[in-house]
């Protein structure tokens, strides 16, 4: 009897507990007001940012240089507190649909317009053209374009105000042909584009056992555009014309592609564990392993960081120093086949708010955010692409990259549809495909087919969804 | 009345999920709203090669998984009983350290162990046999290389079980059989095995459920269930359909059903198979 009265008073302390919990968990509203009275707006971002020599001390850390714009923001309009949060690029693709399905997604998000694009076709993002009235013209017009997309009433609207974007690039590592005495097969830094015979034999000059000169990331879909720039280099197209109903990689020109690549491989061009390589080939980079990887101008301020960190340990000479010097060229392309480049833009969104003070909070953070000014400090932190010309040349300093970015410029983007409904569908199923070729379990005219047969079956059933006239932002050229 | 504080608990962390779980299959969940699909999400589920890829890969893993775990915690349970109660003690803790440590610390000690470079594995291997493979790298050998993790920390539990199993066999079975002149294999064979058939019954059945929800070993140890699909299970396959950006909720809860489905009807058949002659007539 004693233990009967014990848990009954157990069970019964308990239930207060129990209600409190499960009032708790099915709240579904954030208070909208802190303790002092000010508007909360919760600020999501991308670890884009670690150091920015111009702040110092402040901000030596990915989070710190928000967290000091918040303050910033903060200190001019005392009646709103934002709290940020970095992601990182595994939790970014979890994370924030989950908070959206919980019904507690950030009040701003910055992101790839790729993923915020599926958020704006679930119908959970606010339309921000309120915020660009006026200023239009002085986005760039890639980014500005991959940012407005088909809302629900089928009229274009902005889901995403361009922060800044980065351009893919070849970044070799000139150091390591020049250490021995090959520097003549690379480009000059006057005219810094390649003629596919040169490329070649560069690869072969410099490969041995301890080099496998490209690095590819080919283990998930992050990083997708690195491998498909060698698509690109041979014709090939993801998606032709910009009609996203269906892949067009699987064509003559995708699998010699494909060829190329899988030869590479087994020449030792291509580092032997591609199939499951992520992020560990920055790594290889600093350390020599690998000496030619397509990225973003930002390599530099990113081999800054790696120099801090002690991880760059390329010695190709056995002299105990650092051999590594950044040289920007332009991706190299078969004869008679135009260069295209990606353009990847990250963006501002507000997710769909309720309460219409939070609203107005957002909608001046975004725009504190997407000021001249505050893009100019985003986008030489990051050594991005401004996504406002007012911003100016931020590259003034570095005239190898005014030159190739100049190059770029001319060149038409490569449609990789990030805007596109299907998009991270069709891009998450691509890397096992990949795999399979570079892994010899299937032919490269194979794996494009198995790849095109299941795209089809994912655009044949998002498709049917979708109205007639909803064919999202074309990405597009100058 | 006296069901009340455990029926509440498992009706709503557990038959409530279920339920709605099997529920969401039927339907196309989108973050704002849902609408009823029927049988869509099924048929979907018939020609998706993916989802064929994972459910030969999770076979894949319970053919090897659970014989091993069965046969090397048997094997060591019958080792180890005989020997002193501080022996004994001392192999139970050493084999149920792993079942404790957590998946996500002992996967990053794997992940170790496997990497082609550094790793402990490709060291010993190096050495001995000049050969330095890329086990997680290589789809002949991600999977096995996966299923050894999964042994490993599989083996605590059954043998636990079959050490007290083994407690409960009355010495005057085995005195009988020496008294007929059976040898050691022999008396395990026809005393020891046969006494610990529940106990086998119930390793096996719980070991099948088990193995057949392995996750965290491919998050932790693989990208994506690579290479090519080749480590790719079930579980995993949900948990990527439902939480990437492809947000198909709807889809991943019909997976899910196929896999309650699939694992009810196995133990079923286990307990119809093994489950005879469990009892001491």
């Amino acid at each position: 009897m004693t233990g009967f009265r014990h848990t009954r008073r157990q069970w019964l302390a308990s239930l207060p507990v129990l209600g409190l919990s499960a009032w708790s968990g099915c709240s579904r509203q954030r208070p909208v007001r802190d303790s002092r009275g000010r508007v909360i707006v919760e600020y999501w971002h991308q670890p884009m940012v670690q150091q920015v020599p111009e702040l110092g001390d402040e901000v030596k850390e990915v989070g710190d240089f928000e967290r000091f714009l918040a303050k910033r923001f903060m200190a001019e309009n005392p009646d709103i507190v934002i709290r940020t949060q970095c992601l990182n690029w595994e939790d970014l693709p979890r994370k924030v649909p989950i908070s959206v399905l919980g019904g507690r997604p950030p009040d701003v998000l910055m992101d790839f317009v790729g993923r915020t694009s599926g958020f704006w076709y679930q119908g959970v993002l606010e339309p921000l053209d309120e915020l660009v009235e006026g200023i239009e013209h002085d986005f760039q017009p890639r980014m500005f374009e991959a940012s407005r997309l088909i809302g629900p009433d089928g009229v274009r609207r902005l889901h995403a105000v361009p922060l800044c974007g980065w351009v893919q690039v070849l970044v070799l590592n000139r150091a390591a042909w020049d250490s021995q005495g090959l520097g003549d097969l690379l480009p000059t830094g006057e005219d810094p584009r390649w003629r596919w015979d040169q490329f070649e034999t560069a690869l072969d000059a410099i490969a041995s056992p301890e080099v496998t000169p490209l690095g590819m990331q080919c283990a998930s879909e992050q990083g997708d555009y690195r491998v498909l720039q060698y698509f690109w280099a041979f014709g090939a197209e993801v998606y032709h014309d910009h009609d996203y109903s269906r892949v067009a990689l699987n064509s003559p020109q995708g699998v010699a592609a494909l060829e190329w690549l899988v030869e590479a491989k087994r020449k030792g061009w291509i580092q032997p564990n591609v199939a499951t390589a992520g992020y560990g080939f920055y790594d290889m980079f600093w350390r020599g392993q690998t000496v030619a990887i397509p990225s973003g101008v930002s390599v530099r301020r990113t081999y800054d960081n790696a120099l801090r960190d002690g991880k760059v340990t390329a010695d190709f000479n056995g002299d105990g120093r650092v051999d590594m010097e950044i040289f920007y060229t332009m991706p190299p392309t078969r004869p008679g086949v135009p260069m295209s480049l990606p353009v990847s833009t990250n963006g501002l969104v507000v997710f769909r708010q309720e309460n219409p003070e939070r609203r107005e909070a957002a909608m001046r953070f975004v725009k504190f955010l997407t000021s001249t000014e505050t893009v100019g400090h985003y986008a030489r932190a990051s050594q991005m692409l401004p996504g406002r010309k007012s911003v100016g040349q931020i590259f003034a300093d570095q005239p190898d990259v005014t030159r190739i970015l100049g190059l770029a410029a001319e060149c038409p983007v490569a449609d990789m549809g990030a805007t596109s409904p299907s998009y991270y569908d069709i891009r998450k199923r691509m890397p096992p495909y990949l795999q399979s070729a570079f892994l010899g379990l299937k032919t490269p005219a194979e794996a494009l087919a198995g790849f095109e047969r299941e795209a089809e079956g994912v655009l044949r059933g998002q498709l049917a969804g979708v109205q007639p006239g909803d064919r999202p932002a074309a990405e597009s050229s100058p | 009345m006296f069901l009340v504080p455990a029926g509440i608990p498992f009706v709503a962390f557990v038959l409530w999920p279920l339920i709605h779980g099997v529920a969401l299959g039927f339907f196309d969940v989108q973050l704002r709203e849902t609408r009823f699909i029927g049988l869509e999400n099924y048929r979907r589920l018939i020609g998706d090669e993916t989802f064929w890829a994972a459910v030969r890969n999770t076979c894949g893993f319970v053919v090897l998984v659970v014989p091993t775990v069965w046969v090397l915690s048997l094997g060591i349970s019958a080792l180890v009983f005989p020997m002193g109660r501080w022996a004994r003690s001392f192999f139970r803790f050493a084999f149920y350290v792993p079942v404790v440590a957590g998946g996500v610390c002992l996967a990053m000690v794997w992940l170790w162990i496997f990497d082609q470079r550094y790793g402990l594995l490709n060291h010993v291997t190096g050495s001995l046999l000049g050969l330095e493979i890329d086990w997680l790298g290589r789809t002949d050998t991600a999977l096995p290389s996966l299923a050894v993790v999964v042994i490993s920390w599989s083996l605590g539990q059954p043998i636990i079980i079959f050490l007290a199993a083994l407690g409960g066999i009355s010495p005057e079975l085995y005195e009988a059989a020496r008294i007929d002149g059976a040898g050691p294999l022999r008396r395990f064979w026809h005393v020891t095995l046969p006494m610990l058939r529940p106990a086998s019954l119930f390793v096996l059945v719980t070991q099948t459920i088990g193995v057949f929800q392995v996750f965290v070993v491919v998050l932790l140890l693989t990208v994506n269930g690579g290479p090519a699909h080749g480590t790719r299970t079930i579980v995993y396959g949900m948990y990527e359909t439902a939480f990437t950006p492809m947000y198909d909720f709807d889809y991943a809860a019909a997976q899910g059903s196929v896999l309650l489905v699939a694992l009810g009807t196995i133990a079923i058949l286990q307990f119809r198979l093994l489950g005879r002659e469990t009892r001491l007539d």
